[in-house]
């Protein structure tokens, strides 16, 4: 089955920041979950796939289409951060704007997000708070029947009732095997909740983008000394931090000798090991 | 591309009914002043309706969501461009309406009757549309691909530069057409200015929009 998503060597200089050669691939009914700190480069990259910025190297191909293509787009459904819909029209007219643009829209199954989500017809968008918006902005997305969901941001800032109804409704979009979601968030338990694969950038760069249950399977938790650490093989550390009481390290459970008490990670302390922990010398 | 219109329209409905009052109103104005003010600064401030259109999407971000959409470049441009040219024929009707509505008010005894006989609107119609078309077609060819290069924001800057561009262009077209001596000395006669004006300004807007597409970004502020 041809891959959702594929991004080889893309990179995106700017005076301040590069996004540098990023290769990722997300294969066809799966979910990835593109995790980073602000400023890493998770909404340029999410830009760069849609092509509303121009990169300096490397490719993008959507559903096996170069995404310069338009008529990939209507494969194509996007949430992105604030939602970006016309400020000054109503769901309704958002709905018909939509309508008169994707060939596959679906007015009838429009209305009943609309219906689902309990969305007011009438009330203009700049008058929604930030959960309607995304909600609106979520039923805008499916309502063309598209095969690949992109997300940037799109739980961000909304409380975890709301958050949790839209992440069951992304999981149901998923249930169809050619259907697919990139979704970009700072949330990590969100992603860890919905995400097969997860992807860290960090300063512009791709750390890993590896399938979730793989990570947790392959890290574990190790307290102990400094002199613990130091007796293990030095490519069975991926990070250590010092605490007051000793020393916390990520390491990789199959180089570390059996007898020694492992803790279960969490997607959260793979990240927080790769970005703030510090190097076996 | 019929969305983007339709949005367009819904935009100016939801926000912008005043400009579909303001211009017949000031066209009202036009139709008793001896001089051509209220109608060529129509055509100016019907011109604006586009960059009003423009600042509401950027404000909305919907530019970055129009990259999303099955829509070329091209395709968005256009429907901005359809939208202007709808704008001036809302004002080609209306000076047409008034233009109507003067006719009558000349043939019945009021005291309107001879401020209305003396009314640069009365002058000539085909002058008056010709004009109104070139002004237009002037300033939007000339702000549309600024608006697309520079964003909203810095575009109103070069707009306001424009603008005094704009204004001597004018006067010296509207000098030129109302003195027929001069027009004469040139071996213009007016059909044949109100000819080249309507070419010029097809000329100056398909121009305009082959740059405005060139230009187009998505994310304006980038």
């Amino acid at each position: 089955m041809t891959n959702a998503l594929e991004l080889r060597g893309l990179t995106k200089r700017y005076s301040d920041f590069t996004l540098d050669h990023i290769d990722l691939t997300l294969p066809s009914g799966c979910i990835m979950g593109l995790i980073g700190e602000n400023g890493a480069g998770k909404s340029t990259t999410i830009q760069l796939i849609l092509g509303a910025i121009q990169w300096d190297g490397g490719t993008v191909t959507i559903l096996g289409e170069d995404n310069g293509a338009p008529a990939i787009r209507e494969e194509l459904g996007v949430v992105l951060d604030e939602a970006c819909l016309p400020t000054y029209l109503n769901a309704g007219q958002i709905g018909r704007v939509l309508g008169g643009i994707y060939r596959n829209w679906d007015q009838a199954l429009y209305q009943s997000y609309l219906k689902r989500f309990e969305l007011p017809e009438k009330k203009l968008f700049h008058q929604f708070s930030r959960g309607m918006k995304m909600k609106l902005g979520i039923a805008a997305a499916l309502s063309h029947h598209p095969r690949l969901l992109i997300l940037d941001e799109a739980t961000s800032g909304l409380d975890p009732v709301v958050r949790d109804e839209i992440l069951d409704l992304f999981l149901d979009f998923t249930r169809s095997e050619d259907h697919s979601i990139l979704v970009s968030s700072h949330i990590v338990s969100d992603l860890e909740k919905l995400c097969d694969y997860i992807a860290y950038l960090h300063h512009g760069k791709l750390l890993f983008c590896e399938e979730k249950d793989a990570l947790l399977e392959r890290y574990a938790l190790l307290k102990g000394s400094m002199e613990d650490l130091k007796c293990l093989d030095k490519s069975a550390v991926a990070a250590y931090r010092v605490h007051a009481y000793g020393v916390e390290a990520l390491v990789e459970r199959e180089k570390v000798p059996a007898g020694l008490t492992l803790d279960r990670v969490t997607i959260e302390d793979i990240i927080v090991f790769q970005a703030r922990g510090e190097r076996l010398s | 591309m019929k969305g983007l219109l339709l949005k367009d329209w819904y935009i100016l409905r939801n926000k912008g009914k005043m400009y579909f009052v303001i211009i017949p109103v000031y066209l009202l104005i036009a139709l008793v002043q001896r001089n051509s003010f209220f109608l060529f600064f129509c055509a100016i401030f019907a011109a604006m309706i586009p960059r009003t259109l423009a600042s509401y999407d950027e404000h909305a971000r919907w530019c970055s969501y129009t990259a999303a959409l099955p829509l070329s470049k091209g395709q968005v441009v256009l429907a901005r461009y359809i939208a202007a040219m709808l704008t001036l024929g809302f004002t080609l009707a209306s000076i047409c309406a008034l233009y109507l509505a003067g006719a009558v008010l000349l043939r019945l005894p009021t005291s309107l009757a001879p401020l209305v006989a003396q009314s640069a609107l009365m002058v000539s119609l085909p002058m008056n549309l010709g004009l109104t078309v070139f002004l237009f077609s002037f300033y939007t060819a000339l702000s549309m691909p600024c608006l697309y290069r520079f964003g909203v924001e810095k575009g109103r800057m070069v707009q306001t530069a424009l603008m005094l561009v704009f204004m001597i262009a004018a006067g010296t077209v509207a000098a030129l057409a109302e003195n027929e001596d001069f027009l004469m000395l040139l071996h213009i006669s007016p059909d044949l200015l109100l000819a080249g004006l309507v070419l010029l300004s097809i000329g100056l807007l398909a121009a305009s929009y082959f740059a405005s597409v060139k230009w187009y970004r998505y994310t304006p502020n980038l």
